[in-house]
């Protein structure tokens, strides 16, 4: 049985209702551009006001449209991407070390170190084209270990960069366990908190862009966040993330889980911006620093054992052009001309003999002539330098097409997870009219129960 | 499938961006007309392209050598051919004097004479090229012969490489030329005949006859040596040019970018970029919030 009393309540019900539904339209068009917020719809269910009638309203809770599958998909393509486009700038920067896009390249100087052996050879007993061998000498020696040296900045300037990224990602990491507290304890007191969810859920796809993510969502509400291959956030305990370098010169990433030991995950950081640094310096850019120290190591050595057996202008033997180097590491960085050579173009041993001086060529031929010989196990230095520059090179294209690819994944993983979880302004505002218009009809109707209430407390009223 | 303002805009925007990309990639090629400036453009050709221009700096480095040296073997070859022709008019002079009708005063003229052109003689063996003395062997700096016509230099030859392993003689030998390295020594046969015209023993001028047409022939020999190495040199130069101009051709074709093609693909990827824009204007307009129902 029905009353006018019990429609009244009904649609105050009815305006409360959809006010709400209101507000949350409004929140999700508030938030349409927000990076990481999850569509709320606010689910309407029908209620009993009183006993034995029904078709009140009531918002029965605020769902948020999280998706955890596209959601996941989100922070593993993140986490690729960020690998990638982190290797392909660091690449980038080793290329143009290597081969400087203005020219200067290591090959280009080559070139003009062995031109100045056949200008020597034209005319050994010459003092300027003496000179000239030593400033292209010099020139190249300059080319080769500041190539060394650049890319050794590079290395150095990487682990600076990884130690500031791991440093945000400790500050991610704390913060997610923080929140994850936070939610727990909010879902214990029946709310579902979606803003907290929203921010960490944000975080955890900021630590997969910089070290990659997956997370396990626990029926508390808090998530478990796995990275690198160990766990790095539990609950409310977060791990601590440090990195330096080891012995051999290789980043070298450790977790610390409270008072716990300093684990090694090296092996793990292969994905995000730390996977991505650590593959271009450890393989990529350590790879070719160590092919430049062998192409640095036989080209003095080859170039050494032939000018020693030249004579200089002063009829003496058995010196190096280049400083001799003792090892192959480090050979690039160091290469230099030899210092006894200094300042002395009557020392370039052109002559085959001390009675060749100063006309003979012989040895300035045979110089002129490792242009076109192999030196150590490699091809001709030409060829040598040429092959590091080119395996840098594939290095670079690949990481740049594997970033081309993953930005597009992203961009698909990130539509597929809006699809699930993100604001469509047309379904907003299709939302805003349907609650309007309800609410306006409840309007009406109050208005209208109202108006029959009067009539019927009028009749009811004794007149004067 | 649901579809959201964020997925049409980052939609739109990944368009964008490919096409950015693309066409940062055109213009730099189209401003700089080339192909590969760098490693990662095109591995393969940038250490073929690498190795071509090493390749050729071989070659020019070679070549110029090469040609340095001819031009000192031609000096050398005329040099010999001016030497042979003063031996050539002391070799008249000691036939002249040979004659049994001359007297002791005629002789003693000649003598003099014959001492001056000897003068010439080793004035020309003494000759400067662009590395030193032409015909001290290795001992460039200083004269190979002395006043009294004593070599100081030595055989030793010089060589310039002309392809791979291939070594071509770049100096002319004095020592051949002029010593007894070569069999006769020149200047001590025609310091002989000064000696004996001026001692007006026709004998002796008769039997310098013999030994001024063995230099003669020494000279002569000599000249030609120095010909034909110039000639090798400067056929090797021939073959080294045409050898550099086939590897340019081979560089242009594998390092430039094709102007036509570049220019199209600029203009495709900008016309594109265009278009782009103008659908994601298009598409971002099309929305409940911003149309104007009923």
């Amino acid at each position: 049985m029905s009353s006018l009393s019990a429609l009244l309540g009904v649609m105050g019900e009815s305006l409360s209702a959809q006010q709400e539904a209101l507000d949350v339209t409004g929140q999700n068009v508030a938030n349409v551009n927000t990076p990481g917020y999850v569509k709320r719809t606010a689910i309407l269910e029908s209620m009993a006001t009183m006993p034995g009638t029904d078709g009140g309203v009531d918002v029965a809770t605020i769902q948020r449209a999280f998706n955890s599958f596209t959601y996941g998909q989100v922070n593993e393509e993140h986490g690729l991407q960020g690998a990638a486009d982190s290797r392909s700038g660091a690449l980038a920067e080793a290329q143009a070390t290597i081969a400087p896009q203005g020219g200067g390249a290591i090959s280009d100087q080559l070139t003009a170190f062995f031109s100045s052996l056949d200008a020597l050879s034209s005319n050994p007993s010459d003092t300027s084209a003496r000179s000239n061998v030593l400033a292209q000498a010099t020139q190249l020696a300059q080319t080769i270990s500041s190539t060394a040296n650049g890319l050794a900045q590079q290395q150095q300037s990487m682990l600076t960069q990884a130690q500031g990224i791991t440093g945000e990602v400790n500050s991610d990491l704390s913060q997610i366990a923080r929140l994850n507290a936070s939610i727990a304890q909010a879902q214990g007191q029946g709310d579902n908190a979606p803003d907290l969810r929203d921010k960490r859920d944000s975080l955890v796809t900021d630590v997969a862009d910089k070290i990659g993510a997956k997370v396990l969502q626990d029926p508390s509400g808090s998530v478990t966040l796995f990275a690198a291959g160990t766990t790095l956030v539990n609950g409310s305990q977060a791990a601590t993330l440090g990195v330096t370098v080891d012995s051999s010169g290789a980043l070298k990433f450790t977790a610390t889980r409270g008072s716990g030991p300093a684990d090694d995950i090296t092996a793990g950081v292969t994905q995000g911006s730390l996977g991505g640094i650590r593959e271009a310096r450890d393989t990529d850019i350590a790879q070719t620093a160590s092919q430049l120290d062998q192409f640095a190591y036989d080209l003095a050595n080859t170039v050494n054992s032939v000018h020693k057996t030249g004579y200089g202008l002063d009829g003496n033997t058995g010196r190096n052009l280049f400083a001799a180097p003792s090892q192959v590491a480090g050979a690039a960085a160091n290469f230099a001309v030899d210092p006894s050579m200094a300042g002395h173009p009557d020392f370039v041993g052109a002559a085959a003999s001390a009675t060749d001086v100063p006309g003979g060529n012989d040895v300035a031929v045979a110089l002129s002539q490792v242009a076109t010989q192999k030196i150590g196990a490699g091809g001709t230095p030409a060829q040598s330098f040429a092959s590091i520059a080119a395996q840098l090179g594939s290095a670079k294209s690949a990481a740049d097409t594997e970033s081309a690819t993953r930005a597009d994944t992203v961009t698909q993983a990130e539509n597929l997870n809006s699809s699930a979880s993100g604001v469509s302004l047309n379904e907003e505002m299709t939302n805003l009219t349907r609650f309007q218009q309800a609410f306006q009809a409840s309007t009406q109707v109050l208005q209208i129960a109202n108006g029959l209430m009067s009539t019927v407390l009028n009749m009811t009223t004794p007149t004067a | 499938m649901r579809v959201t303002d964020a997925m049409r805009i980052n939609t739109a925007l990944q368009a964008e961006n490919n096409v950015s990309l693309q066409m940062s990639k055109v213009s730099q090629m189209a401003s700089s007309g080339l192909r590969v400036s760098a490693p990662s453009d095109d591995p393969a050709a940038y250490a073929s392209i690498t190795e071509r221009a090493a390749q050729m700096g071989v070659i020019q480095g070679r070549s110029s050598a090469a040609s340095r040296a001819a031009e000192d073997l031609n000096l050398a070859e005329s040099t010999l051919d001016s030497a042979d022709n003063i031996l050539v008019q002391i070799r008249q002079i000691a036939v002249e004097q040979a004659n049994g009708t001359q007297d002791a005063t005629s002789r003693a003229n000649a003598s003099a004479q014959v001492a001056s052109l000897r003068q010439q003689l080793l004035a020309l063996a003494n000759t400067q090229g662009s590395n030193g003395y032409l015909f001290g062997g290795t001992k460039t700096a200083t004269p190979p012969f002395d006043s009294s016509g004593v070599f100081s230099g030595n055989g030793n030859l010089t060589h310039v490489e002309i392809a791979d392993g291939v070594l071509a003689v770049s100096n002319a030998s004095g020592a051949n030329a002029f010593t007894s390295a070569g069999g006769e020594d020149v200047f001590a046969d025609v310091q002989n005949l000064v000696t004996a015209l001026s001692n007006n023993d026709v004998s002796g001028v008769q039997a310098s006859l013999t030994t001024l047409d063995a230099s003669r022939a020494q000279v002569d020999s000599a000249r030609i040596d120095a010909g034909l190495s110039a000639q090798r040199l400067t056929a090797a130069g021939t073959v080294m040019s045409s050898a550099l101009t086939q590897l340019q051709v081979a560089q242009t074709s594998e390092q430039d970018a094709d102007a036509p093609t570049t220019l199209s693909n600029l203009q495709e990827t900008q016309t594109a970029f265009e278009e782009s824009l103008q659908v994601t204007k298009q598409i971002l307009s099309v929305s409940l919030a911003t149309a104007n129902i009923g």
